[in-house]
């Protein structure tokens, strides 16, 4: 029976588990902001 | 020689497939973010995203390619990355410096309908994430809360699709209703806006009712919703923790250390780190605008994502039960958070 709810993954790269990859890009995209590389991103 | 080649085939295959995957995201992510900027201000972008997302599925499924279509979608990873984004958005100085009164509001209306919505939940039969995600939502602050509430507890996705829908579509008549109230009853603006602030689950139609009311409703309903969403960090954490030590228990043993290190949700612990930072003063205005953007931009792929997956047979399978307990829950909310922003801010 296929499974519905929200999984935990593990992403070959680094043998990280998706919520510690989710904590590592939210972080990088903080820092590009910090770092004005993103800015005025359009929404 | 014929192995390679075929090698080399697949391969080919499968970045075109990436490509024409990524390219639908981003063309249903900003053909949800162009409707919601059009639609009325509580049609909130999830809901858009969701439907949209929907509408891909049953095409793709249609013409048997949805598989390597969805090749790039990954909901649960969308959803996590917003969710350590939107620590940005919860500054607790912020709250406190308007005085402790917002605060206090929010813990005793998060607390009270929390709980009020849970047992409600039980008497009727509820499943128990179904449960933890509406809480959450009612209790606290919407879609954002049931977001946090889902990927705390590895809900199921037409979980968040259906409780996200009922904060959509339950926010527009309030937003109408409670100024039109407020008026009538002649509440003097801290007394409404606070009124508005602690019962209308999302951020946009709380905006939407303070602005239909006046500038210090508006200044009140975003100071208490803000006091509100910062205890989202609160409650995911919570939440995680018991769900991890009660509920995924095996074989009745209490889960060591380890055990409940591992099945954590690792992301809580990015929000209240950026939650922290954001308190402390280490972003700029600007800054947490762009932020929020980007956390935008996550949720739209997220939810996007969720339409994509949605089977209806799961709906139908959920009922309309849930539903009553959403709407009982709302009028607890709202006579509740009438008395305790009375007490708090009109006399």
């Amino acid at each position: 029976m296929e499974e519905r709810t929200l999984r935990r993954r593990e992403y070959p790269l680094l043998r990280l588990s998706e919520d510690w990859w989710a904590v590592v890009i939210g972080f990088l995209l903080i820092a590009l902001v910090l770092l004005g590389v993103l800015s005025h991103v359009p929404w | 020689m014929a192995d390679t080649a075929s090698a080399i085939g697949e391969r080919g295959r499968r970045v075109y497939w990436g490509i024409a995957s990524a390219a639908l995201l981003v063309l249903l992510a900003v053909a949800a973010n162009r409707l919601a900027a059009v639609s009325p201000k509580a049609l909130e972008y999830p809901l858009w995203a969701a439907v949209l997302g929907l509408v891909a599925n049953v095409i793709a499924s249609g013409l048997k390619v949805k598989d390597k279509l969805g090749a790039v979608i990954r909901t649960e990873l969308f959803l996590k990355v917003g969710l350590v984004l939107l620590g940005a958005a919860v500054n607790i100085t912020e709250v406190l410096s308007v005085g402790v009164r917002g605060l206090v509001q929010a813990l005793v209306l998060v607390t009270t309908v929390f709980f009020f919505t849970w047992w409600l939940g039980g008497v009727l039969q509820l499943e128990k994430k179904l449960r933890a995600v509406m809480c959450a939502a009612v209790s606290i602050c919407g879609v954002s809360a049931a977001i946090a509430a889902a990927g705390s507890i590895l809900a199921k996705k037409e979980h968040l699709a259906y409780v996200t829908a009922m904060v959509i579509i339950t926010a527009l008549p309030l937003m109408v209703l409670m100024p039109w109230i407020a008026a009538a009853a002649g509440m003097p603006p801290q007394w409404a806006g606070a009124w508005f602030g602690g019962n209308i689950d999302t951020t946009a139609a709380v905006v939407g009712a303070g602005a239909i009311y006046g500038e210090e409703a508006v200044r009140i309903a975003s100071i208490v919703k803000m006091a509100q969403n910062a205890l989202i960090g609160v409650v995911a954490f919570l939440l995680a923790l018991y769900w991890v030590a009660r509920e995924e228990r095996v074989g009745g043993e209490r889960p060591s250390a380890r055990v409940l290190w591992d099945r954590f949700p690792k992301f809580v612990l990015g929000f209240i780190v950026v939650s922290v930072l954001a308190s402390a003063g280490a972003f700029t205005k600007a800054q947490v605008k762009d932020i929020t953007a980007l956390r935008n931009w996550a949720f739209t792929l997220a939810f996007i994502g969720i339409g994509w997956d949605l089977a209806l047979g799961e709906f139908r399978k959920i009922g309309l039960r849930p539903l009553a307990v959403y709407l009982a829950a709302t009028v607890f909310n709202t006579v509740l958070a009438l008395g305790v922003s009375w007490v708090l801010f009109g006399r």
